[in-house]
């Protein structure tokens, strides 16, 4: 039989110590992916010497260098309780790509409580049993009670958090809270900007049976794609993963089946605000612009380390419509650089929600595109170096 | 003290023991350290003590405490 492409499953563990492979199970720690590339590149240097002849030899044979790159779709972990730590498998990515994994499984506080005096429609201000320890809670999804009625409409983000208690919020709500608030149960994955380096991964690729394993496996690249999906053309919201890595080896292993993980929420009937306006579009992608490069070893087979982080810069870019100077003036926006938050949400219901925050970016110039029946602004936003400054949060 | 958060680090992070530590007065810097310390790889057992009259032990003590001595 021929070697059939959807015969292809991938499983993650995470290292323990740089330089050993740690063997993923093939039933606990497999991950759906779609759209999978690997790549074994030799690493090669031209025969510079003379062969008494006109003719050259081929090219010499150093190594090899393993890339890859697949998508996972932005699907909720599920069940009524947030996974145990490292439990949630894109999860590892994410923390491989330098993310914090930040569990919360019980609401704070436990039952809904008062907002305190001085509540406005971008802020609440919170009650006795919220610290009071600024940035705390910057970036965690939050309930306001009186801000709609389903648990989607109620909910929304805190963009930034004061020792005194005031959580601003990603988004204007249309009036100030005056009922109770509460930060609910969630997993979420916060850029991480301190001086940890992010964890090795290990990972299983069985293609058809033929299992490859990898070693030493780095984030190199990462973007979340947030396509709308229209009554025209759905699209699954997913996060794309590049890595390096070292091959580990390979064998002969019937490909594990993995199970049906449920639907994969699609981002509409949700929230995208950008600096407190509500706006339509096609498409929210940030792409954080990672930078990965291998150290010279002369103790490594290859001669080089495992590649390592040494560079990021995050970028948002979207395709917006366009509005009126009066509604939401982007040249103004970008000519003033200040900071702006974005809010992207989406979902079904608790614990199948979605919600993307970026709690300050600021606006390059837009360009107004009549490619198409309406009229878009394409543009990047840009994300400075802020501790959770980018964050995904799965809320139940 | 400093009662803004730290930078979080690129591992997993309690928030209901952060939450806690700082409703209990902890610093920001030692409710992080706790919070991350929940799912930290736990270091191995120690060994065992040697059960009180073991003559191994105190004899090992003995040689090395000697050997310096004569040093």
């Amino acid at each position: 039989m021929a070697l059939r492409s959807n015969k292809t499953t991938v499983a993650v563990k995470t290292q323990a110590a740089q330089g050993t492979f740690d063997a993923p199970s093939g039933t606990t720690d497999v991950l759906r992916v779609s759209n999978l590339t690997l790549s074994i590149q030799g690493v090669t240097i031209a025969d510079n010497e003379y062969t008494g002849s006109v003719h050259k030899n081929g090219d010499q044979v150093s190594g090899k260098i393993v890339t890859g790159s697949f998508s996972v779709n932005m699907r909720p972990p599920g069940g009524a309780a947030v996974p145990l730590a490292d439990a949630f498998i894109p999860g590892r990515l994410l923390k491989a790509a330098k993310f914090t994994e930040l569990r919360t499984a019980a609401a704070i506080p436990v039952a809904p409580e008062a907002v305190g005096a001085g509540s406005t429609n971008r802020a609440a201000s919170l009650g006795i049993s919220a610290a009071a320890t600024a940035n705390l809670y910057k970036g965690m999804p939050i309930i306001i009670s009186d801000n709609g009625v389903t648990f989607k409409e109620q909910l929304s983000a805190i963009r930034s958090y004061t020792a005194a208690k005031l959580a601003t919020l990603a988004e204007e709500l249309a009036l100030a809270p005056a009922a109770n608030y509460q930060i609910p149960k969630s997993l979420s994955y916060m850029r991480s900007i301190d001086e940890t380096d992010p964890p090795f991964l290990s990972l299983k690729i069985w293609l058809d049976g033929l299992r490859f394993d990898l070693f030493d496996v780095t984030i190199s690249g990462l973007r979340w794609v947030m396509t709308v999906s229209t009554d025209q053309q759905p699209a699954y919201p997913v996060f794309e993963f590049n890595f390096t890595a070292k091959l580990q080896g390979t064998a002969d292993e019937a490909t594990p089946v993995t199970s049906s993980l449920g639907a994969t929420p699609f981002f509409r009937d949700g929230k995208l605000s950008l600096a407190y306006k509500k706006v339509g579009g096609s498409n929210v992608t940030v792409d954080f612009g990672l930078s990965t490069a291998s150290p010279p070893d002369p103790n490594q087979v290859d001669g080089s380390g495992a590649a390592e982080l040494v560079e990021s810069t995050t970028s948002v870019t979207m395709d917006r419509r366009a509005y009126l100077k009066a509604e939401f003036d982007t040249l103004a926006l970008a000519d003033a650089q200040a900071q702006h938050p974005l809010l992207a949400q989406w979902g079904f219901t608790a614990g199948a929600m979605i919600q993307v925050v970026i709690p300050d970016t600021r606006f390059n110039y837009q360009s107004p595109d009549l490619g198409g029946e309406f009229i878009t602004e394409n543009g990047d936003l840009f994300v400075d170096v802020f501790d959770r400054n980018v964050v995904v949060n799965f809320v139940y | 003290m400093n009662a803004k958060l730290p930078n979080l680090p690129a591992a997993t992070v309690d928030m209901s023991t952060l939450h806690n530590a700082l409703m209990k007065g902890s610093s920001p810097e030692e409710a992080v350290a706790k919070a991350v310390a929940e799912y930290a790889p736990k270091p191995a057992p120690a060994a065992k003590a040697p059960a009180s009259g073991s003559t191994t032990a105190k004899t090992k003590t003995t040689a090395t405490a000697s050997a310096a001595a004569s040093k």
